[in-house]
């Protein structure tokens, strides 16, 4: 029965030309944002990549120097676009780049796309992941609306009804009609996404992209089946197809433009972010209760002295066998890396809680959880990009450490002079950068993931307990 | 027509979805206001403290002065601000994405002037809730569903024809009725501005007005297009879709597809070649012989030439080799700022297709909040920087040491007039125009009354 009322609603819509044009329409943006998005994901990656061998050329023919010359050289530390953004761009566009590895300081990511453009920017850019998000649940609504308003308004349903069809079997029906006409749209722009991620084979390309993809797209067709049970239940519910259409149109307007800015501007109302000045202030203090990696006359230098010179049990530096500059500097450099992590891990976990009220919010609206979920699959939410600035961290740290510690077992104190060569250099490895696993991704979005089981659970229930007062 | 107009007051006052509309409207417009206020506040206060340690330290640092010295010139800076004009509260633009503050030395200034100011991206990526997007986002919403079915609502309830056969033409009809709507959207966007105003304590000067100007036009075209759509005299549901579809396309998928475009068609100075590029600059600098660099300079420099003795040497080698970097790193730095210009000439070139981004680019310029403005807050510093520069550099070639009076002698920042923007009479006349045709077309389609 749900088969033949899913065939009529399917075939009836398949011949309804105002669908025809505007499910068109919007086939078509989905294959401009989805061409696009992949070409200039093609473009940016090469770009970063190429930085990044440029910079590790770089490094590995700086000529010869002081080890700890070298770590103030430093490099730089460039984030590959995940291989899934070109769908959903996310925070991308407002993350930076790269990061300045060099010693004594950890620095901020810089060069964001966003920095080079003016306010039409924050318009948005059109990605696929906007048209499926923001544009389909139109096209949904615009489909759905009158689903049983009509049958009303023609006086059909009686007629149905008295046909022994329950008013169960009739919804499921419509839903599944539905669900069968817009999986024809959707359906293989998905395809299309997948292939063409199987195609990206780049160097970043890990395991983890063909599970992240598959939840991707399953959390999108729940998403989308959501929307046509809500809508479908609406229309059940209103007596016209104008109150239908004006509370599906009211309601999508205040999920999907009003309630991710209002949660996101409340979120930072109630999660300050300290300013770029009192950030660095902060820092400055507290790197001045610590030990002065360049400063001989500190006094927690002095007592590191005395420790070493117990340790190798000799009465002065000169006759260490050991390089004490190097020591000095590597104590400091620990001191000063955990001063900096500690704020910028204070500051990454206000990010956090800013953008938790937002995760929290999803419960009550799906767009907000889609949003998460695609973003945080696709690699380009603002964690991911977190855990890049503490992966760049910890390899700041180890390229100092390297030439601390060569420093120190291979010259003698006050030797500034020590040069060092190509083969030093190259016991740094390359930068090497790890997209976060997908069941990390996943534990992290557990809220947004529930959120949207609850919603597609709450709409199975509500459509398999529908009732119709006549 | 008056009596259309009290009778629609009725109607308005009694139908309680249009007063939560505009009830919703009015709520966010104040939370707006709000938000702009708290963002514009905190900004102020930031820059009041930074300058207020920068007091502090200067303070300190005279009556830390022990013995003059040439090394107070690296330590020395004074802070670049770009201060909120008072209408960004109102239109924050791209206030939140740039730094507005930067300490600005003697030695180098390209070094440090991409670095930024804290922001959460998530946050910058949805944008703020200000009173600009209220106007431009939310208010052609309750414009449309003010008036979507000023004549198809007549017509299914039945009483259009009992209307018009009390000689009023159907043009007459509708236009009264739209005008009605326009004086209650007005009213409360009137309501809502000069909320806004008071609470931000901003001026009404002509930038406010013309602010004003262009959100009333904007108005306008979202009742010409009503007009259109409400001509075309299809079902209410016809029209509720339909100009929720052009909404989308102004709002929504224009701008998109315009960033889209400028994205790809204007591609960007390679800034992370630009950043390697000044680091080698920097390290060759100073790897070069003192004879070789200070050379250089006084060829290019002629006028600054001096004696160097073996104890002036050292100084006028840094001032030498701080010049040469500064002199090849500024192409690099040139090269991203006219990129940076010709993709915001391109926007601006293209944004009149949709009225929407045209609005709100003309509301960021005239409150000063838009890319234009970080423009000029880099030249400022540039400019300081030069003054400072040239300041230190003639102190040091003249050989006349830091004495403690330098803190007092050494250029201040002049503050930056921002000029009173002018009536953004273009963007005005952009809008208006693309908003005529649509009164045109809703005008023809009220000739006569159709399938009543």
């Amino acid at each position: 029965m749900i088969q033949i009322l899913a065939k009529k609603e399917f075939i009836a819509l398949w011949r309804d030309r105002r669908f025809a044009l505007v499910g068109g329409l919007i086939g078509l943006l989905l294959l401009v944002a989805t061409g696009v998005g992949y070409l200039s994901y093609q473009k940016i990656q090469a770009e970063r990549l190429a930085a990044k061998a440029h910079v590790r050329e770089m490094w590995l023919n700086q000529g010869d120097r002081n080890p700890h010359s070298a770590a103030h050289y430093g490099s730089y530390a460039y984030r590959p676009k995940s291989p899934l953004s070109f769908m959903d761009f996310g925070t991308d566009t407002y993350t930076g780049m790269s990061v300045r590895l060099e010693a004594h300081k950890q620095n901020d990511a810089q060069f964001s796309q966003g920095q080079q453009a003016n306010s039409l920017i924050r318009f948005g850019e059109l990605a696929t992941a906007f048209v499926l998000q923001v544009l389909m649940p139109l096209l949904l609504i615009f489909l759905c609306f009158s689903a049983f308003t009509q049958e009303k308004e023609e006086k059909t349903l009686q007629l149905l009804l008295s046909q022994g069809v329950s008013v169960r079997q009739l919804a499921w029906g419509k839903i599944l009609g539905y669900s069968a006409v817009v999986a024809c749209l959707v359906v293989p722009i998905l395809l299309i996404i997948s292939t063409l991620l199987i195609f990206t084979t780049d160097a970043s390309f890990s395991g983890d992209w063909l599970p992240r993809t598959a939840i991707l797209m399953l959390s999108y067709l729940a998403y989308l089946f959501i929307f046509i049970m809500s809508a479908v239940w609406v229309s059940a519910k209103m007596d016209t197809s104008r109150s239908a259409l004006l509370s599906l149109l009211s309601v999508w307007v205040v999920l999907c433009i009003i309630i991710p800015k209002a949660t996101a501007n409340i979120g930072a109302n109630l999660h300050p972010v300290p300013s770029y000045f009192s950030f660095n202030k902060a820092i400055r203090e507290d790197e001045n209760k610590g030990i002065d990696g360049h400063n001989p006359e500190d006094e927690r230098a002095k007592v590191l002295k005395k420790e070493v010179l117990t340790k190798y049990k000799v009465d002065s530096v000169s006759q260490l066998p050991v390089n004490f500059d190097a020591i000095q500097m590597q104590e400091g450099e620990k001191y000063t890396s955990a001063v900096y992590d500690k704020h910028f891990k204070t500051l990454q976990a206000t990010f956090g809680a800013q953008n938790r009220v937002s995760e929290m919010a999803s419960v009550g609206n799906p767009f907000l959880a889609i949003r998460q979920l695609s973003m945080a699959l696709a690699g380009s939410d603002y964690v991911t990009h977190a855990d890049f600035q503490q992966q760049a961290e910890k390899y700041r740290f180890r390229l100092v450490e390297l030439m601390n510690n060569y420093a120190r077992d291979h010259s003698k104190t006050g030797d500034w002079d020590f040069t060092v060569n190509k083969e030093v250099w190259s016991q740094l490895p390359d930068f090497p950068y790890n997209t976060p696993s997908v069941s990390a991704v996943l534990g992290r979005n557990s809220v947004s993931l529930a959120a949207l089981g609850l919603w597609l659970v709450l709409g199975i229930l509500a459509i398999s307990n529908l009732k119709i007062k006549l | 027509m008056g009596t259309i107009l009290k009778y629609e007051g009725i109607n308005l006052l009694r139908n309680r979805i249009s007063i939560a509309a505009i009830a919703l409207l009015v709520v966010a417009g104040l939370y707006a206001i709000y938000y702009g206020k708290t963002e514009i506040t905190r900004q102020n206060s930031t820059i009041t403290a930074v300058l207020e340690a920068e007091k502090i330290k200067f303070e300190k640092a005279k009556s830390a002065f022990k013995e003059p010295n040439w090394s107070v010139s690296w330590r020395t800076g004074r802070t670049v601000v770009q201060s909120p004009a008072p209408l960004s509260a109102l239109s924050i633009g791209q206030r939140d994405v740039f730094p507005y503050y930067k300490e600005v030395r003697p030695h180098s200034l390209y070094g440090g002037i991409f670095s930024n100011e804290l922001a959460n991206p998530q946050k910058l990526l949805t944008g703020n809730f200000d009173l600009s997007f209220v106007f431009i986002f939310l208010l052609p919403l309750l414009i449309v569903a003010l008036s979507y079915n000023v004549l198809s609502g007549e017509r299914e309830q039945g009483t259009l024809s009992l209307i018009l056969s009390n000689e009023i033409s159907i043009r007459r009809l509708v236009f009264t009725k739209l005008l009605f709507r326009f004086s209650v959207v007005l009213a409360t966007v009137l309501s809502l501005f000069f909320i806004g105003l008071v609470w931000t304590k901003t001026p009404f000067n002509t930038s406010a007005i013309a602010w004003l100007s262009m959100v009333c036009v904007y108005i306008l075209f979202w009742f010409a297009v009503s007009f259109w759509i409400i001509g075309l005299q299809k079902s209410s549901a016809f029209n509720a879709l339909s100009l929720l579809g052009s909404w989308l396309l102004v709002v929504l998928i224009v701008p998109a597809l315009l960033n889209l475009y400028i994205g790809t068609a204007c591609p960007m100075s390679n800034i992370s070649d630009m950043q390697t590029e000044m680091r080698e600059m920097g390290n060759k600098g100073w790897e070069m012989k003192p004879a070789d660099a200070i050379g250089q300079y006084f060829a290019l420099f002629p006028k600054n030439r001096v004696d160097t003795t073996p104890e002036n040497s050292e100084l006028v080698f840094d001032v030498a080799v701080v010049t040469l970097m500064d002199k090849q790193t500024q192409p690099l730095f040139d090269g991203y700022r006219q990129a940076l210009k010709r993709k915001i000439a391109v926007s601006n070139a293209l944004s009149w297709l949709s009225p929407a981004a045209q609005t709100q680019m003309s509301l960021n310029d005239l409150a000063h909040s838009d890319t234009d403005d970080y423009l000029s807050f880099l030249n400022n510093m540039e400019t300081y920087y030069g003054q400072l520069k040239g300041f230190f550099d003639g102190e040091r070639l003249g050989n006349r040491i830091f004495e403690k009076t330098i803190y007092d002698k050494m250029p201040t920042v002049s503050a930056p007039i921002q000029p009173q923007k002018m009536m953004d009479f273009w963007s005005l006349i952009k809008v208006l125009l693309l908003a005529l045709p649509f009164f045109i077309m809703g005008f023809m389609g009220l000739k006569c009354v159709r399938n009543a």
